[in-house]
C-alpha cells in the first residue's frame, strides 16, 4: 500500500516536472514571436486592459501582443477559412481569437481550430475546466480548444431614480411598454446583444425548452418559436420608434438610456453598470436586475486557430490572461468588470485575497442574486432565429 | 471646339494593363461565385442568394438614395457652378469638404442628429418638440440621413469637376448668343452652358451614383438597417463564415456589376443625346440650390461641433442642459497613436507611389500624342470597392502572398492613381509642345526633362495631387480590412470598429479621421502659397507665356 502511494506520488511528480519542462520549452518558443489577437475593439475600457496586459506579456514573456480590433469576429473567421481552403496551413494572420457560441460551432465543424492546449496551460489548474458552462460552449463541447476568459450574464440596466419597480418579467416589460410607449426596445439582432434578447424571450415564452439544448431541427422551429414571434410583435408597437428602428448594439443602447431617452439598458456583462458609473457615463443611480425566471448566461473564450503564425506565443499570452492577477484585474470594475472563470477555492489564500478585496460597485448584483444562468440555446439554433427575425421584420419600417 | 473629357481612341499597352487590372478582380469573384469553395453549384448560390429576406428591398432603396442624392449633389453643383462663373470660385471651401472622409462625417451628422444628438436637442428646444423622442433621421427607413451626408461630399467633388470643365467651353460665344436670345445670365448657364458640362462630365456623374449605390461606410453609419442597403447586405454576405452565402455574395456583387453595366450604357446614351433644360423658371430653382446649400453647410459644422462635444462629454441626459464634461475622456487619444502612424505611412507610401506612377504614365501618353484622359481611369472608380478588394485578395493568395501592409498600400494606390491622373492629365496635356521639341532638340534626355523642367513646372498641381491621394488613402475602408487581412489598423478602420462601440470613442477617431487629410490639403494650400512666389514662370496656367 505505502508502495503504491510512492509511485503514485512520484509518478505525478514525474508528470508535473514533465509539463513544466515542456512549458518551459513553450515559453521559449515563444521569445520575440508577435501574437496577433483578434477581439472586439469597440470599448475603450477593454482596449486599455488589452494593451496593459500586452505590456506585460512583452515585459515578462518577451511575447508582443498585437490587439487587432475587430467590429465582428466572422471577417477573421473567413480569412482563416481562406487559408484552410487554399491550402495554408502556417503563418495564418489570426494566432489568438476571442470568440463563443456559434463562431466557435461553425470553426470547430469546418477543422478549423487547432489541437487541444487548454490542460496544457498552467494557468487552467485553477479552472474548474468540468464546470458545465466551460465545458460546453452554446450547447457544443470545447474539448480544450478554447480556453474560458470570461463569464457573462445577461443584466437589465435602469435608473432608480427614474424608475422605482422595474419589470422583471417579460410579461411585465410587455405591460410596461404599453403604458410607457418608446421607452424600451432592444439591440438589432444579428448583434450579439439582440439575439440574447430573443433567446431571453424564448426561454420565457417557449414550453419547450429542453429541445433547445438539443441540435436545431427543422421540424421543431414552428412550436418552439411561435409564441416568441407573438410576443415580439405585440411588442413592437411599443416600443421606442415603434420597432421600426432598433439600436447596432448595446452600446448605443446604453448611450440612449443614459441620455435619457430610454428607460431600460441591457448588457451581458454584470458588472457593467457599475463600471460606467465609476468613469462617469451613467449616473450613480442607476442599477441592474434580472428576471424572475433568471436570465441567459455563457462563457466567452479565448481559441487559438489551426494555421496561428506564433501557437507558442499564442499559449504564452493565453496563460498570462488566465493567471489570478490577470483575471482580478478584469473583475475590477473600475478597469473592466468582467467576471473571472477562475474557481476560486483553488487559489492559495493570498490569490483568493485579490477576488476578495474587489469592490464590485453599487450597480453590481451579488451572485447569488443572479442565481444560476439560463443555458444558451443549442449553437445551431442561432441562425435559424436571426434569419427568421430578419424575414418577418425587414421590410416593415415604413 | 468643344473637347471631350477623356479619349476614346485606341488603347495603348499601359490602358491594356489597367484594364487586366481590373478584370482580374472580377475572375476572382467568378471563381467565389462558380462554387470552387462552397463546393455547391452556382444555382444553389442564386438560390441562397434569393431566398435572402427582403434582399430586393434593399436594392429599391439603394437605388433610391444613389438617385436623389445624385439629382440634388447636382442640382447644387449647377448653381454654384454659375455663381463661380460670375465671382471667385471658393477653392479653400471646396477642398476642405473634399479632404474631409465620408465616415468621419456621417459619424458627425449621426452624433448631431440622432436621438440624443447635439442638433438633435436645439432642434427640439427651438420647435419645442418633445426631447426624448426622434423623428426622421439619421438611420431612417427612407435614407434621408444617408443622402445628407452623400450629398454634402459628393456636391463638392462634383462641383470640383464642373467648374474646369464649363471653364473650357467657348463662354464667351454662349453669352452673345444668350444675350441676343434675351436670357439672363443665370439661364444662359443653366440653358447653354449646363447642359453642355453635363455631356462632358458623365464618367464624374456615374462615380457619384456607384458610389451612392454601393458604399460601405455611410451605409452602415447612416444607412437604413431595415432592411439595410445592398452593399452592406451583400458585405456581411461575402464576409460570413458560411461557404454558401460567400458564394451566394459573390454571385450577388456579380449581378450588380452586370448592372451597373447596363446602367453606365444607358447613362452614356441619355447625356450624350441633346440634352434640353426643361426648368421654366432658372431662377427659382437658384435660389432653391442656395438655401439647400446653406442647410447643407449648417448639418456639416453641427457634425464638426457634435465630434468636438462628444469626444469630452462623459454623459448628457435629454433633460439636462449641459453635458458632464471630463477631459479624461482625451486619454483614448493614445490608442489612437498606433493607427495615426499607420494611416500617416500608408497615406505617405500611397500619395507618392500614385504621383510618381501618374507622372511616368502621363509621359508616356504624351509622347504618344495623346490628348485626353481614356476612360479606364474612370472605370476604376465606377468600379465598387467591395468585389475589388475580393478580388484582388482572392489573386494575392492565388500568387502566395498574404494580406498585410502592402497588399492595402496596392489597393490604396490602385484607388488614388486615377484620382490623380484625372486632377493632373489636363495641365500635361494641355501643355505647350514646341516646348518638349525645344528639349529635345537642346539633348536633354528624358528623366532630365521631367525632373529638371515638368515636375517643377508642375509642381503646385503635384502638391494638391498629392494631398488628394493622401486624403483618398485615408478615407479607404473596404480595402484596407480586406486586404490587410484586419492587421493593419488605420485611423478609419478604427472608426468602424466604434461606430457600434462607445459615442465617446466614436467622436474622438472621427475628429481624429477628419483632421488628418485636412491638414494634409492645408499643408499643400501653404507650400503652394509659399513655393516659386518670385518665379513668375513658375505661377502655373502658362502665366508667364500670357505676359
Amino acid at each position: 500500500m505505502i508502495f503504491r502511494l510512492i509511485v503514485t506520488t512520484v509518478l505525478l511528480a514525474s508528470v508535473q516536472l514533465v509539463q513544466a519542462a515542456d512549458w518551459q520549452a513553450v515559453e521559449a518558443d515563444a521569445k520575440g514571436q508577435t501574437v496577433y489577437f483578434y477581439a472586439w475593439g469597440g470599448s475603450s475600457t477593454i482596449n486599455q486592459y488589452i494593451e496593459r496586459w500586452a505590456q506585460i506579456a512583452e515585459e515578462r514573456h518577451d511575447v508582443k501582443v498585437e490587439h487587432v480590433k475587430v467590429d465582428d469576429i466572422s471577417v477573421a473567421i473567413q480569412g482563416i477559412q481562406t487559408a484552410k481552403r487554399v491550402g495554408r496551413s502556417d503563418q495564418g494572420s489570426v494566432d489568438v481569437m476571442w470568440i463563443n457560441g456559434e463562431n466557435f460551432a461553425r470553426m470547430k465543424r469546418d477543422g478549423l481550430m487547432g489541437t487541444p492546449f487548454v490542460a496544457d496551460l498552467p494557468s487552467s489548474k485553477a479552472i474548474n475546466l468540468d464546470d458545465p458552462t466551460i465545458a460546453a460552449d452554446f450547447s457544443v463541447p470545447t474539448d480544450g480548444l478554447e480556453a474560458p476568459w470570461g463569464r457573462a450574464q445577461l443584466v437589465f440596466i435602469y435608473d432608480q431614480s427614474r424608475l422605482s419597480q422595474p419589470p422583471k418579467s417579460m410579461d411585465a416589460l410587455l405591460n410596461y411598454a404599453k403604458n410607457n410607449p418608446g421607452r424600451v426596445t432592444y439591440p438589432e439582432p444579428p448583434n450579439f446583444h439582440g439575439t440574447t434578447f430573443l433567446k431571453q424571450v424564448l426561454w420565457e415564452t417557449t414550453e419547450q425548452q429542453d429541445w433547445l439544448q438539443k441540435p436545431y431541427v427543422e421540424a421543431r422551429f414552428e412550436q418552439v418559436t411561435s409564441p416568441m414571434w407573438a410576443y415580439l410583435d405585440s411588442l413592437h408597437l411599443h416600443l421606442w420608434r415603434k420597432g421600426r428602428e432598433f439600436p447596432d448594439s448595446a452600446e448605443v443602447m446604453m448611450d440612449l438610456f443614459a441620455d435619457g431617452i430610454l428607460d431600460i439598458a441591457l448588457s451581458f456583462n454584470p458588472n457593467d453598470a457599475s463600471q460606467r458609473i465609476l468613469d462617469g457615463r451613467f449616473a450613480p443611480s442607476v442599477r441592474t436586475y434580472i428576471h424572475e425566471m433568471g436570465t441567459v448566461g455563457n462563457t466567452h473564450f479565448l481559441a487559438i486557430p489551426f494555421n496561428a503564425d506564433a501557437r507558442a506565443g499564442a499559449l504564452v499570452w493565453i496563460n498570462l490572461l488566465l493567471t489570478p492577477e490577470a483575471q482580478a484585474e478584469k473583475a475590477d470594475p473600475s478597469v473592466w468588470g468582467d467576471p473571472t472563470v477562475i474557481d476560486e477555492s483553488r487559489l492559495g489564500s493570498e490569490d483568493q485575497k485579490l477576488f476578495r478585496s474587489l469592490n464590485l460597485g453599487p450597480a453590481t448584483l451579488s451572485a447569488a442574486d443572479r442565481g444560476v444562468p439560463l443555458s444558451e440555446p443549442h449553437a445551431t439554433w442561432v441562425e435559424p432565429i436571426e434569419r427568421a427575425w430578419k424575414e418577418r421584420y425587414f421590410g416593415k419600417a415604413r | 471646339m468643344e473637347r471631350a473629357l477623356f479619349w476614346e481612341g485606341s488603347v495603348n499597352w499601359i490602358e491594356r494593363f489597367f484594364v487586366l487590372i481590373l478584370i482580374l478582380p472580377v475572375i476572382g469573384l467568378l471563381d467565389e461565385a462558380y462554387g470552387r469553395y462552397s463546393g455547391v453549384s452556382w444555382i444553389q448560390g442564386l438560390t441562397r442568394l434569393w431566398s435572402e429576406p427582403a434582399l430586393i428591398e434593399s436594392l429599391i432603396l439603394s437605388v433610391w438614395v444613389a438617385s436623389v442624392s445624385l439629382v440634388i449633389s447636382l442640382f447644387i453643383a449647377r448653381a454654384i457652378s454659375a455663381k463661380t462663373l460670375q465671382v471667385n470660385d471658393s477653392q479653400l471651401w471646396r477642398s476642405v469638404l473634399l479632404a474631409i472622409p465620408h465616415s468621419a462625417l456621417a459619424i458627425g451628422l449621426l452624433l448631431a442628429l440622432s436621438a440624443g444628438g447635439v442638433g438633435w436637442r436645439w432642434i427640439s428646444v427651438i420647435f419645442e418638440l418633445p426631447l426624448d423622442q426622434q423623428y426622421l433621421f439619421p438611420r431612417d427607413p427612407w435614407g434621408i440621413g444617408m443622402i445628407v451626408s452623400l450629398v454634402i461630399k459628393e456636391s463638392a467633388f462634383l462641383i470640383a469637376i464642373a467648374i474646369p470643365i464649363t471653364k473650357r467651353l467657348p463662354l464667351r460665344s454662349y453669352q452673345v448668343i444668350a444675350r441676343q436670345a434675351g436670357l439672363t445670365q443665370i439661364q444662359c448657364h443653366h440653358q447653354l452652358i449646363w447642359p453642355q458640362a453635363i455631356r462632358l462630365m458623365w464618367p464624374a456623374i456615374f462615380v457619384v451614383f456607384v458610389f451612392g449605390l454601393t458604399n460601405l461606410e455611410v451605409s452602415l453609419i447612416l444607412g437604413p438597417d431595415q432592411p439595410q442597403l445592398i452593399g452592406v447586405r451583400l458585405f456581411q454576405l461575402l464576409t460570413d463564415p458560411d461557404a454558401l452565402n460567400r458564394q451566394a455574395g459573390a454571385l450577388g456583387l456579380l449581378i450588380m456589376l452586370v448592372g451597373l453595366a447596363v446602367v453606365s450604357g444607358v447613362f452614356h446614351r441619355s447625356v450624350r443625346a441633346r440634352v434640353k433644360d426643361r426648368l421654366s423658371d432658372a431662377m427659382a430653382f437658384t435660389h432653391g440650390a442656395t438655401v439647400l446649400r446653406w442647410a447643407l453647410i449648417a448639418a456639416f459644422w453641427l457634425s464638426i461641433v457634435s465630434l468636438l462635444m462628444w469626444s469630452v462629454t462623459m454623459r448628457w441626459s435629454v433633460f439636462e442642459p449641459l453635458p458632464h464634461v471630463s477631459l479624461n475622456a482625451l486619454t483614448s487619444l493614445k490608442t489612437l497613436a498606433s493607427p495615426f502612424w499607420v494611416s500617416l505611412s500608408i497615406g505617405l507610401a500611397t500619395g507618392v507611389i500614385a504621383i510618381v506612377l501618374a507622372v511616368c504614365i502621363l509621359e508616356y501618353l504624351v509622347s504618344k500624342g495623346q490628348k485626353r484622359l481614356h476612360w479606364v481611369w474612370w472605370a476604376f472608380l465606377w468600379l465598387p470597392a467591395l468585389p475589388m478588394a475580393s478580388g484582388l485578395l482572392a489573386w494575392i493568395y492565388f500568387f502566395g502572398g498574404s494580406p498585410g501592409l502592402w497588399p492595402v498600400v496596392l489597393g490604396h494606390t490602385l484607388i488614388a492613381l486615377p484620382y490623380v491622373m484625372i486632377v493632373m492629365s489636363d495641365s500635361w496635356f494641355d501643355r505647350d509642345r514646341r516646348h518638349d521639341m525645344f528639349l529635345k532638340q537642346a539633348g536633354l534626355p528624358v528623366g532630365r526633362r521631367i525632373l529638371l523642367i515638368w515636375v517643377p513646372r508642375h509642381s503646385r498641381l503635384l502638391v494638391l495631387a498629392f494631398a488628394l491621394a493622401f486624403a483618398v488613402s485615408c478615407a479607404l475602408y473596404t480595402q484596407t480590412i480586406l486586404l490587410g487581412g484586419g492587421r493593419v489598423e488605420t485611423l478609419m478602420t478604427e472608426l468602424m470598429v466604434t461606430v457600434s462601440g462607445e459615442r465617446r470613442l466614436a467622436a474622438l477617431t472621427g475628429l481624429a479621421n477628419l483632421l488628418l487629410p485636412l491638414i494634409a490639403f492645408a499643408l499643400a494650400l501653404w507650400v503652394n502659397r509659399l513655393s516659386w512666389s518670385h518665379r513668375a514662370g513658375m505661377q502655373g496656367e502658362g502665366y508667364a507665356d500670357f505676359r
